[in-house]
């Protein structure tokens, strides 16, 4: 079959528009999940104006559908990757997609950790810096890295979709192929890569996730 | 060492709660005090009031000479550093072996980790769990996971240890065994200790002074001893009936009821060297009456031996004066049933 070379190709697209993003999104959605379960109420300081403004600003990003959102971010995204299309391009809209969804997840993560274990740090001298780096973090661990499993799984899901600026990617691939030229084969080798990246990475993030078990 | 004025703790929102109420207490260097109330006596916020986790409303509160209620946040981190504190439910980070629960405080005192090694390893030979420091709280039984939070709360060398419940999640048999160790680290180490309890047993252990909660106030408090043999609210009368019971059965009653010229029956107590003295056989002895034991309970407090005796004595008023006399002598507390 003469598609390999081609398919290779997109897979690479695939994993590195999935890799960057999902690092990206790790780098804002964790500090911002940090902060957001810092104010919420019950947390180390609680402060409803922040919590309920920053709460807006996250839902509002993951309400909007992920293809609006990236035609409405292009102009960031020609700020940023200095193009509007490729694998490059995406790479922004994936981010913006997906880092509210981790500032969600890592806030419920975090919101596990029993209250008990942060009262002990505090009644040990802990400074709130102490709390979320040495109990909170630690002791959400496992769960973070099933949070950033779950969402590698959804980047790569959206990545398809990136296809439609131009992303490449194995989704553009497996449409512009299977659906557009009626190339079944094509397409289903796609699809079949696609499952089993999600299996790969579903499993891998099982594995962390037990290895560094803390219950 | 710790001073408590007119302390009141409400907390905020529709409902009112006034969880602590004019709440005033001493408790000295070195002792162990007890505070026993109901669950939503309040003994909680009390406790947390003494390290500043929770914020009093008005009123103060003296830590070894300094008043924390005035410090500002940092002032009071570090001061917490000089306070251990111990949980119903241990409160152990799962993410951290033995050895790194035990380093916490002393990573958060900034002590360099040599010397983080060495205390950690002295206070878990202290606590007995040695060979447990690569384990992982999990595979922990109740009792261990106590030690282990006693073994973190005294790592960084406090002089008060705060206790929160300790033995209220464990089995009576480890109750035993982690009481002993609260006891042992405060004559060892001379750590003032407080603890809050709902169980008597506790109290009657360990504890050389108590106080009574109920409903945000201190009702009752004193040496154990003392309100131990003679409570006089209800509440601390509940307390001492779940370890011994007091009130006598209802045939003694019975027979002290039908009085009679030659009889009487007599409920005494008494605690310390008496206890240890033939009082009985002394009775008998010096005044010739006759005695009949109709009910007794003997037992310890921390270690002060007491004993409740109710007996029925046969003889003429003159000789039941007698009687009297010698049991004022020994300073046995007496009381016509």
């Amino acid at each position: 079959m003469e598609y390999w070379p081609e398919i290779i190709k997109a897979t690479y697209e695939t994993l590195y528009m999935t890799g960057v993003s999902l690092f990206f999104a790790a780098v804002i959605g964790i500090p911002v999940g940090v902060l957001l379960n810092a104010v919420s109420n019950g947390g180390i300081m609680p402060n409803p104006v922040i919590y309920s403004i920053l709460g807006s600003v996250v839902n509002v990003l993951r309400s909007a559908p992920f293809v609006i959102l990236m035609l409405a971010v292009t102009p960031l995204t020609r700020l940023i990757a200095g193009t509007s299309i490729g694998s490059s391009a995406a790479i922004v809209p994936l981010t913006i997609g997906a880092a509210p969804f981790v500032a969600r997840l890592i806030e419920a993560n975090l919101r596990e950790v029993d209250p008990g274990v942060v009262e002990a740090a505090r009644a040990m001298g802990a400074n709130n810096r102490q709390v979320i780096f040495k109990v909170l973090l630690q002791e959400a661990r496992a769960g973070i890295i099933l949070s950033l499993t779950n969402t590698a799984i959804a980047i790569i899901g959206y990545s398809a979709m990136a296809g439609a600026i131009g992303g490449g990617g194995l989704g553009d691939l497996g449409v512009r192929y299977g659906y557009m030229r009626f190339q079944t084969d094509v397409m289903l080798i796609t699809v079949a890569i696609l499952v089993a990246l999600v299996e790969i990475v579903q499993a891998t993030g099982n594995f962390l996730a037990r290895k560094y078990k803390t219950k | 060492m710790i001073i408590i004025k007119n302390l009141d703790i409400t907390y905020p929102g529709k409902r009112k709660v006034k969880a602590v109420d004019n709440v005033s207490l001493e408790i000295k260097k070195g002792e162990i005090f007890g505070i026993i109330g109901l669950s939503g006596a309040g003994k909680s916020s009390l406790l947390r009031a003494i390290n500043g986790l929770v914020r009093p409303t008005s009123g103060e509160v003296w830590v070894d000479g300094v008043e924390i209620t005035r410090l500002s946040s940092k002032e009071l981190l570090s001061l917490r550093q000089k306070i251990g504190m111990i949980f119903q439910h241990f409160n152990l980070l799962d993410s951290r072996t033995v050895f790194g629960n035990v380093a916490f405080p002393l990573e958060i005192g900034g002590y360099p980790r040599e010397r983080i090694k060495k205390r950690v390893m002295e206070v878990l030979e202290l606590v007995g769990l040695l060979d447990k420091a690569d384990s992982y709280p999990r595979e922990l039984s109740g009792g261990q996971k106590q030690r282990v939070g006693i073994a973190r709360a005294i790592a960084a060398n406090p002089k008060i240890l705060l206790c929160d419940e300790p033995t209220s999640a464990l089995d009576p048999q480890t109750t035993g065994q982690i009481l002993k160790l609260l006891a042992e680290i405060n004559r060892k180490l001379g750590i003032t200790i407080v603890i809050i309890t709902h169980e008597m047993r506790v109290i009657t252990e360990i504890c050389d002074r108590v106080a009574v909660m109920d409903n945000g106030r201190v009702v009752e408090e004193g040496v154990v001893t003392d309100v131990f043999l003679n409570p006089w609210h209800p509440i601390t009368k509940e307390f001492v009936n779940t370890v011994i019971s007091k009130e006598l059965p209802e045939e003694v009653l019975l027979q002290a009821r039908t009085k009679r010229p030659d009889r009487e029956v007599l409920l005494l107590r008494f605690a310390g060297n008496t206890a240890n003295e033939p009082v009985v056989s002394r009775i008998i002895k010096e005044t010739g009456v006759e005695l009949s034991i109709l009910y007794g309970n003997i037992g310890h407090l921390k270690d002060v031996p007491y004993g409740i005796l109710a007996v029925e004595i046969f003889g003429d008023e003159n000789k039941r004066d007698k009687v009297r006399q010698i049991l004022h002598e020994l300073s046995v507390k007496l009381e016509v049933v």
